[in-house]
């Protein structure tokens, strides 16, 4: 048995047990997720100390609001995945003044992300990001490389519009006209 | 915003997730999605969906200190007054965890008696089984006696009383089953109404119902997305 199988049943049993303030529930729920929040954290942070604060912020915050997941918003690692995001967001806001980007062009990393590794998760899960792969790649290579940004490096439209040199105008249109062709992808898969 | 254009809708819930929706737009999208439960159900797709490519990172493991670090900082946060101490309502997927749990163990229960009756002696009236149930909304006279048939798949309600509380929303009939709340129909809230009920209900061995608070006209994802007012099991009557 994979001691870190974040398997969605047993998840969701620890965040109930967690809601209720069980504090061995909850180291068992730091042991078993932190490491796919620490790797979210990194990549959109870019360093190791302000992932590790950020990763502090939300354990702190399932903590205390673990009674708030609800099954309706998906599977426990994705929420938990999406409470890291929209902190890292927070903090990217707070500590990465626009003129401060980091000067990569990560695109490229980032698409071999999206294309390549196997998910870390279940069978459920691997489906899920199996699917949301095949419709990645589907994309124009623009609309990709918005999407990967925006999700990985949490950039603002004026900071893709810089990072990928292109009128802003454009670009924003490549993120909308990208996550509807992903969206229509995704529901023609479902459908 | 126009907001009853579908594709308007899912991209605004999709740049909110995604984080490109900013500044006043993102504030103003965040009330609106307060009141709104079909866009909060949008917003949670594109959440789910988008974080799909974070599954496929592999797991970064954080330094010990992290660990050390937030256990302090959780004891430090506990010396203020606790956050546990007032009573509140419990959330809404804790109820239907705990309901599941319920109609689990009546099930293991029910399921070890039907162990012990030798094989081929089970009840001939199987087929025509009927349960009654009652429901009774707290803190009103509101409530339903239901008498169900499930091999007929059918559902009979008579509603009693009053929920001032109802306004324009509509009260949803749930069953609980192993897998989680199946949508029965909207109740009557007063006089009389038949429902259908699924079929896989007639070979359950056990049936816990339950009644949410839903936007009129029934939830619109299927599960239930308000509070859940009451559960009760049926019980057996011929």
């Amino acid at each position: 048995m994979n001691p870190t199988a974040a398997e969605p049943q047993r998840l969701m049993m620890l965040l109930a047990a967690v809601g209720r303030g069980d504090e061995r529930a909850f180291a068992e729920l730091y042991r078993i997720s932190a490491g796919h929040l620490y790797a979210l954290l990194l990549r959109i942070l870019q360093r190791s100390d302000w992932a590790e604060e950020a990763l502090q912020d939300c354990f702190l915050k399932i903590w205390q609001k673990a009674e708030t997941y609800e099954p309706s918003r998906g599977a426990p690692l994705t929420w938990l995945l999406t409470v890291a995001r929209y902190r890292a967001l927070d903090l990217l806001r707070m500590k990465r003044p626009e003129t401060e980007l980091p000067d990569d062009d990560g695109a490229a990393a980032l698409e071999a992300t999206a294309a390549g590794d196997d998910p870390q998760e279940g069978a459920a899960a691997a489906q899920s990001s199996e699917r949301l792969a095949e419709c990645m790649r589907r994309l124009s290579t623009e609309q990709r490389r918005s999407v990967l940004l925006a999700y990985f490096r949490g950039y603002s439209h004026p900071e893709l519009a810089r990072a990928l040199q292109a009128p802003l105008g454009t670009v924003k249109s490549w993120v909308r006209r990208g996550l509807a062709r992903l969206r229509e992808c995704l529901e023609a898969q479902t459908a | 915003m126009n907001r009853r254009d579908p594709a308007l809708r899912s991209a605004l819930a999709a740049e909110y997730a995604l984080g490109t929706l900013r500044g006043a737009a993102r504030r103003r999208f965040e009330r609106l999605v307060q009141t709104d439960a079909a866009l909060r159900a949008e917003v949670w797709r594109w959440e789910a969906h988008l974080a799909s490519l974070a599954l496929r990172l592999p797991q970064q493991q954080p330094a010990a200190g992290v660990w050390a670090a937030l256990e302090r900082r959780i004891a430090a946060s506990r010396q203020r007054p606790a956050r546990r101490a007032e009573p509140r309502p419990a959330p809404l997927w804790r109820v239907w965890a705990g309901i599941a749990a319920a109609a689990a163990i009546v099930a293991l229960v029910l399921f070890t008696q039907y162990r012990v009756v030798p094989p081929g002696s089970a009840p001939p009236a199987a087929q025509r089984a009927q349960y009654v149930a009652l429901l009774k909304l707290p803190d009103s006279n509101m409530q339903w006696t239901l008498s169900l048939v499930p091999a007929r798949g059918e559902l009979h309600a008579v509603a009693r009383g009053e929920y001032p509380q109802l306004g324009a929303h509509s009260l949803e009939l749930w069953w609980i089953s192993p897998q989680g709340p199946v949508p029965i129909g909207l109740l009557p809230t007063r006089g009389e109404g038949t429902l259908a009920l699924p079929k896989e209900l007639a070979s359950s061995p056990a049936i816990t119902l339950a009644v949410s608070l839903e936007p009129p006209g029934g939830s619109p994802t299927g599960k239930p997305t308000g509070p859940v007012l009451t559960s009760a099991p049926a019980d057996r009557a011929g």
